[in-house]
């Protein structure tokens, strides 16, 4: 879709109108010109990384020069379809562990918010384990389910759950009392209600609180491989670093990296999408 | 009377949560096993701070967390006034900001165990780095936001220079620093957990581990409700150091006009 | 943040620049000359626009306020009128064009600005906020005090000393605004829409109340911008009428109801005549800023 570009340009137009400073010009070479110093920063500290690593100030075993982790991710990616399997898994666990939180954070928080007084308690209870990393919640998950992918899932998706219940409940509450009343008055009741007026209304918190659980469960997801699966992106951080496979640990690590990147960067598109009265644009 | 009424809603939940485990317990739903009854968890306890085993595992974490949060407070800060007021900074700073922020620091752990060697030292980063870029990305984003004429009138009336800083933006960021603390604070705990999960033999994290390990159930649950108190209780002190630090803050003294 | 003294192209003594004037000031009273406290001459300035092109928000203003002069600007919304006053008081740079301020070489600043939204520092109280200025030019703190107490009970805050600004009532901040800024005792106030954010009664306070500081202090010196004509009547003792984007001196008008005028002014024919035909004046201008706004908010 091309038609993207347009509302970035215009936003940023204007925030520079604002401050009266930068020119727009949305041409790689403009914002090379613009941003010579962020470009040039990470190749300079690459740079050192490689110097270092090939003249032997630092191990080259325990810190191959970045150009020869290049090669191998590009090894690895092309020719180890066992490496793409690890992704996967990683990636389905990601938006597995998402799709729980995005349900049942939505459902529950819907229901704390409609039934005043159970909700309340329950609200509270939530909120006395929002503290607790999901992790220590393994054990008590694994002697229900057992050592299961099921256990993984659940207990990733502990966290992100409660975030998602917030921002349900946060969203829910701060919408503007007229509105809630013009919906009742022009005849939404139930799940009319539910999808007519309070999802759209709490769009706006649910989307960002979203975001934040996709983080959430992408930190839990490599933790739990890291601590019971063989499979997946931590799965492999941990055995290679493990057996010393130092240049798989670093690809893995590469590519857990690019996932948060995704899981951050890729939303704001999304949030455009769902929520359009939200003007997100690129935060100045 | 609306302190007690509020208490009430906080500790009566938690007191029928309790009461439904326990019923379920009894009734053979949950596996007693794994699933204790309410007295022996209790007995968890007793046993837990009597034996002293806990009180050297929650010092741990707690200082561990302390040297990590203060130094990661300490660069944070001034840094992210030094992004988001000058754009040196800001364009050589951004890329490795913006790209070890989403990384999960749990992920790093390995990596900077071959750079340090493992011990005290990497658990100390990955927390300490997890609340710096917390710390750095939203103070940051809080210094552009400052109130424009706030800052002209600072101008106007003769702050300039370091005093700009002192008397205008700074004061100005308070707010927004302390809710950058307090949510830098929660992850930074939860990264350490963790990663003492993972990694460690002391802390709260490695209790839970071994007490996993060595089916020790009740000290299990133990180590779970005190790290939840413990998440708590350091919130709930930064919320006290900032309403005794910013009088003037509109958000305590309620109804703004 | 823009450095203050690099605005200041050159700094003129008052009776030195008479040549200009007649050219500038074609409606200014016959009153004896006083010093020029500030002056703008051919003053442009443009920031870059979203295609790449210039936008200019003030082209070849030539202004000039003296001692005692109460200057009110009048314009549409968009024409500069802010962006004139931030230049005068040096928060923002001219793009071509100088600004010579009055300085007698004393401590006292050149400008002291008095914002729309108040721009009170919500972490200091309300005497601090008033003392800010002096504590940064190093008066010494008992002295800064005293000002400030004499300027809150000029205002009717003298009860409010200790409060935080949020526990305040817009106008109540506004006055504190005021107070902060006469108390840094500049050779010009400068204040940008100071009533803009009020309901109507308190904003007829605290134009009487304004009228007063004046009364009280002859030498008082300001530049008021206003887009209310009737505001503009009551205070001034002449009006500059802007155009739309870009912002230019369209006229200047006299105002002719007496130094010693009151509230009662509002009510009188002269006062109605005058407004109405700034309003004459500046119709077709805001008509102009209207077509403006449409154009730019339609794809």
């Amino acid at each position: 879709m091309t038609v993207t570009t347009g509302p970035a340009t215009t936003n940023e137009a204007t925030t520079d109108a604002a401050t009266g400073t930068r020119r727009p010009r949305r041409t790689t070479r403009g914002f090379i010109r613009r941003h010579w110093l962020s470009v040039l920063s990470p190749l300079v500290a690459l740079a050192l990384w490689e110097f270092a690593s090939r003249s032997g100030m630092v191990s080259p075993v325990l810190f191959p020069p970045p150009s020869a982790i290049a090669v191998h991710a590009v090894e690895v990616l092309t020719s180890e379809p066992e490496f793409g399997g690890h992704i996967w898994a990683t990636v389905r666990r990601l938006l597995l562990t998402a799709g729980i939180a995005a349900v049942a954070g939505i459902l529950v928080g819907t229901l704390i918010t409609v039934t005043r007084f159970v909700g309340t308690g329950v609200e509270n209870l939530l909120a006395f384990i929002f503290p607790v990393p999901s992790l220590l919640f393994l054990p008590m998950i694994t002697f229900l389910v057992g050592r299961t992918e099921t256990a993984l899932l659940l207990t990733a998706a502990v966290t992100p759950v409660l975030i998602m219940v917030n921002a349900t409940v946060f969203g829910m509450r701060q919408i503007d009392r007229s509105l809630v009343e013009a919906g009742r008055h022009y005849g939404a009741r139930g799940t009319r209600f539910f999808s007519g007026v309070l999802l759209p209304g709490a769009m706006a918190a649910i989307v960002p609180g979203f975001r934040v659980a996709l983080g959430f469960s992408l930190i839990t997801v490599v933790a739990l491989e890291m601590v019971m699966s063989e499979t997946g992106l931590g799965a492999v951080l941990w055995l290679s670093w493990r057996i010393l496979q130092v240049q798989d640990m670093y690809v893995a690590l590469l590519v857990v990296a690019i996932l948060g990147l995704l899981v951050t960067r890729g939303l704001n598109a999304v949030m455009d999408r769902l929520a359009p009265w939200q003007a997100t644009g690129n935060t100045p | 009377m609306t302190a007690v009424r509020s208490w009430a809603w906080r500790i009566g939940p938690l007191l029928v949560a309790a009461l439904v485990w326990e019923l379920l317990v009894r009734t053979g739903v949950l596996d007693a096993q794994f699933f204790p009854p309410l007295h022996s968890i209790l007995q968890g306890f007793v046993e837990a701070f009597t034996a002293e085993r806990i009180y050297a595992d929650i010092a741990v974490t707690l200082q561990r967390l302390g040297i990590a949060f203060v130094v990661a407070a300490l660069l944070g800060i001034p840094l992210a006034i030094g992004i988001g007021r000058s754009q040196v900074i800001d364009g050589i700073s951004r890329p490795f900001v913006d790209t070890l922020y989403p990384v999960p620091k749990v992920a790093l752990l390995p990596m900077i165990i071959l750079l340090t060697g493992a011990g005290e030292v990497p658990l100390l980063l990955v927390t300490g780095l997890t609340a710096f870029l917390q710390i750095t990305i939203s103070v940051s984003g809080a210094v552009r936001s400052i109130d424009t004429t706030l800052l002209e009138a600072g101008s106007n009336f003769g702050a300039t220079g370091v005093r700009h800083i002192t008397r205008v933006v700074l004061p100005a960021l308070m707010p927004a620093i302390f809710s950058a603390l307090r949510t830098a604070l929660g992850l930074c705990l939860v990264t350490l957990i963790v990663v003492e999960f993972l990694s460690s033999r002391t802390g709260l994290g490695a209790f839970v581990a071994i007490s996993w390990q060595t089916l020790s159930v009740n000290l299990l649950y133990v180590g779970v409700l005190v790290t939840a108190v413990l998440g708590h209780g350091l919130n709930a002190l930064l919320r006290i150091i900032e309403r005794k630090s910013l009088p003037w803050n509109v958000s305590w003294a309620g109804a703004a006009p | 943040m823009t450095d203050k003294t690099s605005v200041v192209v050159a700094q003129v003594a008052g009776p030195a620049v008479e040549k200009g004037e007649e050219a500038v000031t074609t409606a200014a009273r016959p009153a004896e000359p006083r010093s020029v406290k500030v002056r703008l001459e051919g003053v442009t300035r443009s920031y870059p626009g979203p295609d790449g092109g210039a936008v200019v928000a003030l082209q070849d203003v030539d202004l000039a306020v003296r001692e005692g002069e109460f200057v009110a600007i009048v314009g549409p919304s968009g024409c500069g009128k802010s962006t004139l006053l931030r230049l005068v008081a040096g928060l923002q740079e001219t793009t071509s064009g100088t600004i010579d301020r009055h300085h007698s070489g004393s401590a006292r600043p050149d400008t002291a600005m008095v914002f729309q939204d108040h721009a009170l520092f919500p972490w200091r109280t309300v005497l601090r906020n008033v003392t800010f200025g002096l504590e940064n030019r190093g008066t010494p703190k008992r002295e800064a005090w005293e000002i400030a107490a004499r300027e809150l009970q000029k205002l009717g805050l003298t009860g409010f000393a200790s409060a935080y600004p949020h526990q305040l009532s817009g106008g109540m901040k506004q006055r504190v605004g005021i107070a902060r800024a006469l108390a840094s005792d500049a050779e010009i106030l400068l204040m940008d829409e100071p009533l803009g954010a009020l309901d109507a009664q308190t904003r007829t306070v605290l134009q009487d109340q304004i009228l007063d500081l004046r009364k009280a202090d002859p030498s008082l010196t300001c530049l008021y911008v206003t887009h209310a004509i009737d505001e503009a009547v009551f205070l001034a003792d002449r009006i500059i009428l802007m155009t739309a984007r870009p912002g230019r001196v369209k006229e200047e008008v006299a105002v002719d109801l007496g130094a010693g005028r009151d509230s009662s002014v509002r009510g009188t024919a002269a006062f109605a005549k005058l407004a109405q035909d700034i309003w004459e004046h500046l119709r077709s201008e805001v008509e102009a800023a209207m077509q403006q706004e449409s154009a730019r908010s339609s794809p």
